[in-house]
């Protein structure tokens, strides 16, 4: 039933480059994590981990944001550029049906190489004495990765609708101004003139994974989490998901 | 068994396959003939909707189950042949029990004599006989070849055909395309001509007292 699926996981385990993107996104969490990369607020660095894990988690999920482009921007392309697709075609598989699991297959190792990011995260909670995150983690994750599964997913619908440098380049910077958007709003707040108007408009069209991730963040240190920020993240994988039915191709 | 009437393809204002009519009856094994770009891929994918069409109609008898070997065979390059077959059979909901019995007859009926190297190691006429065991999952009554000799030297040219002809007698229904006409000649039953999208003689295997290459050269006219 979900033969598609599994195939293009097991293509991507075989071709092992999901390895390699992993091994590349965990050192950049280590390197933020182990005081190579420093964080400080008004010139005081920031060691408490309860002020850390906001910042460590917002770049992961930028690190993750990443390879889930890179990781599901040439799935379906490739299907209609080798032409695998005509056997799949003909044999009466529907478009949604087969964009879906390969959509799937992009949202699973996405989510599966962002998840080796958390768990480093949670590592260094757990060497850092917090074995509450840890506790809290397994939920955590769930509202963290939303943002990651809705990055692939749009990512995928990008690539059935443009060319793949185009599709690169529009779910790239969907992505970054998705989990960069305070730094977006402070910036709107400073400019002035086309610029601002530039900027206002990217934030309004633009879906907050910022604020979807950041919750998780909250939910892991034990706060007050917002739950329509967690739902804006939801949305924004409803509206993926949308997109591959929706988007067709006319040929195989 | 399958009906075409009026098939039309446009592509960029260009038209590639013209009011093109022709049936093909239950039990014979039927010729799409031309030159090359005259429109017989375009016409076959249109068949299997692989394009969509500009006019015209295809109809298809309802318990008609239809298997395909493309032009030039693409497969996962990750899988093994076994896996491709596998893989395949799996989409048309084939059980995997029965897959596991049905495959390896497969694989000796297409000569297929290693299953297990991945794909993309595979020579041209490996992948050709690949291509003919994937059309073949789950026993369908019409078979559609695109050039099924393309790719493979005489032995496996003959044994191709030694293998249509076998298909022939079991009662499948076959719609070949292919360059080669000695081969079309030696087991094809009736076809159809086509020059730049358009349907320009039909043919019956003894007909004439000409040969085919003789009758597509004149309708052609490639040749002084």
């Amino acid at each position: 039933m979900l033969g598609i699926m599994k195939n293009s996981l097991k293509e991507r385990l075989r071709r092992k480059d999901i390895y390699v993107v992993m091994a590349l996104g965990l050192l950049l969490v280590l390197l933020c994590m182990s005081g190579t990369v420093t964080l400080s607020i008004d010139g005081i660095p920031v060691t408490d981990i309860r002020l850390l894990l906001p910042f460590v988690l917002n770049v992961a999920s930028v690190i993750g944001g990443g390879m889930a482009v890179a990781m599901s921007l040439g799935t379906i392309p490739n299907e209609y550029e080798r032409k695998t697709s005509h056997l799949v075609w003909m044999r009466g598989i529907s478009q949604w049906n087969y964009h879906g699991q390969l959509a799937l297959a992009n949202v699973i190792s996405s989510v599966a190489a962002l998840l080796v990011l958390y768990v480093g995260v949670m590592v260094f909670a757990e060497i850092k004495g917090e074995t509450e995150v840890l506790l809290r983690s397994i939920a955590g994750f769930l509202i963290f990765a939303a943002g990651t599964a809705g990055v692939s997913l749009f990512t995928s619908a990008m690539s059935l609708l443009l060319p793949k440098l185009a599709a690169g380049a529009v779910s790239a910077a969907v992505m970054l101004a998705g989990t960069m958007q305070p730094v977006l709003r402070t910036l709107s707040g400073i400019v002035s003139g086309v610029s601002r108007g530039i900027l206002k408009g990217i934030l309004a069209l633009t879906p907050d994974l910022y604020a979807a991730e950041a919750q998780a963040g909250e939910f892991l240190l034990g706060k007050q989490v917002d739950v329509h920020s967690i739902i804006g993240g939801f949305l924004f994988l409803y509206v993926g998901a949308v997109l591959i039915i929706i988007i067709r191709r006319k040929e195989a | 068994m399958l009906k075409c009437s009026h098939l039309k393809k446009i592509y960029q204002k260009k038209c590639v396959v013209d009011d093109l009519s022709f049936s093909v009856k239950q039990g014979e094994v039927f010729a799409l003939l031309g030159s090359n770009g005259a429109g017989k891929t375009t016409t076959i994918k249109m068949l299997l909707g692989l394009v969509p069409k500009d006019g015209g109609t295809v109809t298809r008898a309802k318990e008609v189950q239809v298997g395909y070997s493309p032009e030039t065979p693409y497969f996962h390059p990750f899988l093994t042949g076994y896996e491709v077959l596998s893989f395949y059979g799996g989409l048309q909901g084939i059980p995997k029990e029965e897959l596991r019995r049905e495959i390896p007859e497969l694989i000796k009926r297409a000569g297929l004599e290693d299953s297990s190297t991945k794909v993309k190691y595979y020579s041209k006429g490996m992948l050709q006989r690949l291509a003919l065991a994937q059309a073949l999952l789950g026993n369908p009554n019409l078979l559609i070849l695109d050039e099924p000799t393309a790719g493979l030297d005489a032995m496996g040219r003959l044994e191709m055909m030694h293998t249509i002809q076998a298909l022939k007698k079991e009662g499948k229904t076959i719609l070949i395309n292919s360059h080669i006409l000695n081969d079309i000649e030696r087991v094809c039953d009736r076809g159809i001509i086509i020059k730049k999208g358009r349907l320009v003689y039909e043919w019956e295997n003894g007909e004439s007292d000409k040969s085919l290459e003789e009758i597509f050269v004149e309708q052609i006219g490639g040749m002084e």
